[in-house]
């Protein structure tokens, strides 16, 4: 994890996650791997939680569920009630809860799927809210 | 948003049709047959709305505007309330187009009424957009000067994947979105399982929406852990929610709702 920032690490710590190489930006067309630079800002503060997503859809596809809903509980937490909008009717809510509630029973690879989902759909409505972190 | 009632009326406020209302923030509905101004009686404006909401109910008649006009209590809400075969027939297309692919994602639609003749309707099928756990509704009227906004419908889908659960009921953000829209109701459809939420003069004008969903959500979670399943605890949350917030709850199924809160 040599290549990951030390601003970078300590937020993954911050949000208790383990840091991962992540698909989406693990390597440039060297094959080198590529340093996840954060940065101050709601745009980089997205890109934190697309590489939590990204990072727990291919735990999710690797059946590695526990990783994959440290990474969709660490991206739901980033983002915080910042996808919301009064024009908006959200129920995401409520899939978070059973989500957890699975969780809970041991049901993990149901609760990876839905945590993942959820993260997936709140990051999209952060984007239609902020065009501009696209 | 869009206006309701009388001309000129500003937008985002509740139909209000000055049944029981009279002086509070809401528009009157001037297009009411049924409008106590018109009815000579002892009674007074509460008791005639109440009567005649009655009277003109018959086992098979869809609810009309009057019915969902803003009750002064939840327990002055409407016992029962019944939607029009042609409007069922878009709540069940909206459900059974919840699932493309198998994977959910909510519709839904906007509950209106046209003011000459009362009857509720529904327009902008689809919304603005939707995703699987939320609906952006497209309150803007076809048609202003022709009708008026009611609330709106939405569904609650979950796949195979996220268990198929069905009779899962209206969430603390359904509550919020009503209560800040200044809408008169919301209705979810799960399954074949109806809900709805009414609003009345003793509800708040407005609401904490985080605070609203996560104090739901948490009791769906403590009934959970208490062995409830997810449907049951949604349903019990959603009625105490409405007990909360001075709101009317329904539970039904076909078009046809009855009053669960406060029974």
């Amino acid at each position: 994890m040599a290549f990951l920032t030390a601003f970078h690490q300590n937020k993954l710590a911050i949000l208790g996650v383990a840091p991962v190489i992540l698909s989406s930006c693990a390597a440039n067309s060297s094959g080198v791997p590529l340093p996840v630079v954060a940065a101050k800002g709601s745009t980089m503060d997205l890109k934190m939680v697309r590489q939590h997503v990204d990072a727990a859809s291919v735990a999710n596809d690797q059946r590695r569920f526990a990783d994959s809903i440290a990474q969709s509980r660490a991206a739901i937490k980033a983002m915080g009630d910042t996808y919301r909008s009064a024009n908006q009717i959200d129920d995401t809510g409520m899939k978070l809860t059973l989500a957890e509630a699975e969780a809970a029973k041991g049901n993990m690879e149901t609760a990876a799927a839905m945590l993942l989902r959820v993260a997936k759909v709140r990051a999209e409505l952060v984007q239609l809210k902020e065009p501009a972190a696209r | 948003m869009t206006a309701i009632g009388s001309a000129g009326a500003s937008v985002n406020r509740p139909f209000d049709p000055g049944i029981a209302n009279a002086g509070r923030v809401g528009c009157v509905f001037d297009h009411n047959p049924l409008r106590p101004d018109d009815v000579k009686s002892t009674l007074t404006p509460v008791q005639q709305g109440e009567a005649l909401r009655e009277a003109a109910k018959t086992k098979d008649t869809p609810s009309t505007a009057t019915d969902f006009a803003i009750p002064k209590t939840p327990a002055n809400a409407p016992s029962q309330i019944r939607f029009s075969p042609d409007v069922q027939k878009v709540f069940d297309a909206q459900w059974n187009a919840s699932f493309p692919g198998g994977k959910s994602l909510e519709q839904g639609a906007t509950l209106t009424f046209e003011k000459k003749t009362n009857t509720v309707g529904v327009q902008n099928v689809g919304g603005l957009g939707s995703t699987s756990g939320s609906f952006s509704p497209d309150t803007t009227l076809k048609d202003p000067k022709k009708d008026a906004l009611l609330g709106v419908f939405h569904t609650h889908p979950y796949d195979k994947t996220e268990g198929g659960h069905t009779g899962v009921s209206l969430s603390g953000g359904d509550a919020a979105y009503m209560i800040n829209g200044k809408q008169n109701v919301i209705v979810a459809q799960s399954g074949t399982q109806q809900f709805m939420f009414m609003r009345t003069a003793k509800t708040p004008a407005s609401v904490d929406f985080a605070k609203v969903d996560a104090a739901n959500n948490k009791r769906i979670g403590d009934l959970m852990a208490k062995g409830d399943d997810f449907a049951t605890a949604s349903r019990t949350a959603a009625r105490e929610t409405a007990v909360k917030y001075n709101l009317a709850y329904y539970e039904g199924a076909n078009g046809v709702l009855n009053r669960i809160s406060p029974k």
